[in-house]
């Protein structure tokens, strides 16, 4: 083999140990990252914990001698873990005790703060200079045990925003590692702002969940106690106000009895609002109690019907059960509030539809359950306004040529909310204006 | 084991993960080092001399690279010797 030939293959040789030394240090920087990475991706989301397993990781697996995790609170910085070799396992007290455990103000002249302060990385001449409050023997014995020749700071930063500091103690490295070294530090802190911020982030979540639970709390019982407080005496008011009506029917004047009339309606539609909105506190609580039992379907529409006769015939409407098979359907579901649900459509429809017009209610079964529908010939609904229906206080727009129509706006989410407690569904068709409206409610067929 | 031992061991080791087996090829190519057990590594003889021996071995097939390898793992180790005691070639 020629001399030229010998130093081609060493010069091969040498390339490649180089490019072998390059994938090694990249596989170690990756094998770091991918562990700080699980440690992301774990279920901990305590800070001290996550912040822990990161600063002794970085100890073991970079080889570093001292590292340290800060996070800023506003205008204080505080200390969240650090981590030692096991060479200072020694000096782990004295590093307690007198790295940076006191929370440092935002305003400090010190490096770490300033490099949180002014967003750059510092390097510090040593780890004497770095916490001037250590016992300074004890300090320069970390150093050289260590081989401490400098320490760095790096400011971690997430969304342009300061979070915390990472710091790190540096030894001579050789040149061939340095770039290495370099680029490792450089990729761990944003892996660390990644880590922390995510913990942040998720205590800032408990936090929110935590009062806003306190605050539902608070409004539940509010609203309870107002709507007993309220319910009390308006039904006393009504109690008295049908007494005086009674009494007086044949001795008071009309004027005077008109008021008595508005009187008591007024109070019977504040008790129905204070009982509409107990039911929305109850379902939106979860604590809408169903009692499900073998129901006549068949049997509660028709009760229902002849409950509301009194009103349907006033406003001159037909009210019927369109019930040509005659045969009684049976349902799975709670008898008060499936009666609710009946009496709210029907009302719905009685309000929405003019006089002559007519109500038809009917049951039928359809793949194991059974559908009753409440079809009005009334004024019906426009397709932007059937997706409304069922939210909370919901009116429709009025047409200012028709009479205005009472209600809470309740009444539809109330049922969508009982309906489907109960395992059915609800929903609405109509043709458009006054192409009246049919109301659909499914129920589990009892066996 | 002794420093020069631990040293040898370490720069092995070190070796061994940039480049493999050969490193250990390579090591027991130096007259006095042997292996007793899978991966240990025992001196026979003048160690700082059989030290020494082995970096240049590193370094002539592998570069200058290798050298500050084996001088990154050979610190430690070596740290509590006095310096006239430390290979020439891994003084700092």
């Amino acid at each position: 083999m020629t001399l030229a030939k010998i130093e081609d293959f060493s010069h091969v040789t040498k390339s490649l140990y180089e490019q072998n030394l390059e994938l090694t240090e990249r596989n170690k920087t990756l094998s770091i990252l991918q562990r700080i990475n699980s440690i992301i991706l774990s279920s901990a989301t305590d800070i001290q914990q996550i912040a822990g397993q990161i600063a002794n990781l970085i100890v073991k697996e970079a080889d570093e001698k001292i590292v340290g995790l800060f996070l800023r609170d506003k205008s204080t910085i505080k200390r969240v873990s650090f981590a030692v070799a096991s060479s200072l396992d020694d000096f782990k007290n004295d590093m307690d005790a007198y790295f940076f455990k006191e929370n440092i103000p935002l305003s400090d002249s010190g490096f770490l703060a300033t490099a949180i302060r002014e967003k750059k990385s510092i390097i510090v001449p040593n780890f004497v200079s770095l916490v001037p409050q250590f016992p300074e023997e004890k300090a320069h014995t970390i150093q050289t045990i260590g081989e401490i020749t400098q320490a760095a700071i790096y400011p971690i930063i997430t969304h342009e925003e300061v979070i915390g500091a990472f710091i790190v103690s540096r030894r001579e490295v050789t040149d061939a590692l340095k770039a290495y070294t370099e680029d490792l530090i450089n990729r761990l802190v944003s892996m660390i702002g990644i880590a922390l911020n995510n913990a942040l982030l998720y205590q800032d979540i408990q936090q929110a969940n935590q009062e806003l639970k306190h605050l539902d709390k608070l409004k539940d019982e509010f609203v309870s106690l107002v709507s007993h407080e309220l319910r009390t005496p308006l039904t006393t008011v009504k109690g008295f106000l049908s007494v005086v009506m009674d009494e007086t029917k044949d001795t008071m004047d009309e004027e005077h009895k008109q008021m008595l009339k508005m009187a008591y309606g007024s109070t019977d539609r504040l008790i129905k609002l204070v009982n509409d909105m107990l039911d929305v506190s109850r379902i939106e609580s979860g604590k809408l109690t169903i009692n499900q039992t073998k129901l006549n379907l068949t049997d509660l529409v028709k009760n229902c019907i002849a409950e509301l006769q009194p009103v349907s015939t006033k406003q001159k409407i037909t009210v019927a059960l369109d019930d040509k098979s005659d045969i009684a359907h049976y349902v799975s579901a709670d008898p008060d509030k499936t009666k609710e649900v009946i009496i709210n459509l029907v009302n719905n429809a009685l309000k929405f539809t003019p006089q002559g017009g007519s109500v038809t209610l009917s049951c039928k079964e359809d793949q194991g359950m059974i559908i009753t529908t409440v079809k009005d010939t009334g004024r019906g609904i426009t397709p932007e306004d059937l997706t409304k229906l069922f939210g909370k206080f919901t009116r429709l727009e009025e047409n200012a040529n028709q009479p205005k129509i009472e209600g809470t706006g309740l009444g539809l989410y109330i049922s969508k909310a009982i309906v489907e407690a109960q395992g059915g569904r609800i929903w609405v068709t109509s043709e458009g204006r006054n192409m009246g409206t049919t109301f659909y409610f499914s129920l589990q067929k009892a066996n | 084991m002794d420093a020069y031992d631990k040293a040898a061991q370490q720069i092995i080791n070190a070796q061994k993960a940039i480049i493999g087996p050969l490193a250990i090829e390579e090591a027991k190519k130096i007259h006095g080092i042997t292996m007793q057990l899978p991966d240990i590594i025992v001196l026979s003889g003048n160690k700082a001399e059989l030290l020494e021996e082995l970096v240049r071995q590193y370094e002539l097939f592998f570069g200058k690279a290798s050298l500050e390898i084996c001088k990154e793992a050979a610190k430690q180790p070596l740290s509590q010797l006095p310096t006239d005691q430390v290979p020439q070639l891994l003084r700092s």
